[in-house]
């Protein structure tokens, strides 16, 4: 920016000095050169005007890229945060199943005949791993999310972005495992 | 003559504790592993109850019963969903589809019973 203000003051003064002594060698008139003076002054008056124009102009557009990656970093961020939160609640959730289940086995256990307990013990497991396959899942899509936004090119990357986000969101799979302790057993006939 | 009911499940323990809390109740059980597999063992041999599993690979619960409630043997056949899903959204739909009943896992093999018993009469 500053090399082309340079230039375009330098051609300016150049232009116009060799049009002054040109006009003077033609026309053999004696010029005051206050006036010359004054128009070359201007002539870099304006030039620093536009130099310091297309600066500001490169300045507001840095803020605007950084603005904008700012708010691209938060959202992947946020999105990130929110599925560690999700993989974390269903991890402890499933902490709670498996401990329910062994507790449930052990009074099944204490008496010999207690197959109806042990069944129903033993199908947390199935219920726990069902849940941990789901949050699997979600963290691989997670990990292919970066890997896709990591072999984005620089060409429109934040609307790459957001499109990947917006894929992530309508892909989500439901939870296979949506359901309290209070709910394990119920029967419903239509 | 036995009842025979068709248990579908990808997970092979819990098929095998379906068969083994129907079969102590004087059942005969046919074992699928997921809705494909259950749709061919269903029209190969009639069965009386269907008992299904909703999260299944190739053809899931719903879309089993859909496809049963089209074959004329199974117009008005007792199916269960047997599934760990136990939201009012789900449930909807699986009385939309056709489903006779919703069973949240873990099953209580009393319950189970009873409530074959009440479906088979």
């Amino acid at each position: 920016m500053r090399r082309r203000a340079l230039l375009i003051g330098t051609a300016w003064t150049t232009a116009l000095g060799s049009a002054l002594v040109w006009f003077k060698s033609v026309s053999g008139l004696p010029i005051d050169m206050a006036w010359p003076v004054g128009v070359i002054a201007l002539g870099w008056a304006l030039v620093l005007w536009y130099a310091l124009a297309a600066a500001e102009a490169a300045a507001e557009a840095a803020r605007v890229v950084e603005r904008e990656t700012r708010t691209m970093i938060d959202a992947l961020a946020r999105v990130i945060c929110l599925e560690v939160q999700r993989a974390r609640s269903e991890l402890i959730l499933g902490d709670e199943l498996l401990e329910h289940a062994i507790r449930e086995l052990m009074v099944a256990f204490e008496s010999v005949r207690d197959v109806n307990g042990a069944v129903i013990a033993m199908q947390f497991r199935d219920v726990v791993g069902q849940k941990l396959g789901h949050v699997r899942g979600e963290l691989d899509a997670l990990d292919q999310l970066m890997r896709r936004i990591g072999e984005s090119g620089q060409e429109n990357f934040a609307a790459r972005v957001q499109e990947l986000l917006h894929e992530m969101g309508h892909k989500k799979a439901s939870n296979p495992a949506q359901q309290q302790l209070m709910h394990a057993g119920e029967v419903t006939l239509f | 003559m036995t009842k025979c009911i068709l248990a579908v499940d990808d997970s092979p323990s819990i098929r095998s504790m379906v068969s083994f809390t129907l079969k102590s109740a004087g059942y005969e059980v046919i074992e699928a592993v997921d809705g494909v597999d259950a749709l061919n063992k269903a029209k190969a041999k009639s069965m009386d109850l269907v008992l299904t599993d909703q999260n299944m690979p190739r053809m899931d619960g719903l879309a089993l019963v859909r496809a049963l409630r089209q074959l004329p043997a199974y117009k008005s056949s007792p199916i269960l969903i047997l599934t760990t899903e136990a939201g009012t959204d789900m449930k909807s739909q699986g009385k939309a589809a056709g489903a006779t009943g919703w069973l949240v896992k873990p099953f209580d093999p009393h319950r189970l019973i009873e409530v074959v018993q009440k479906l088979l009469g």
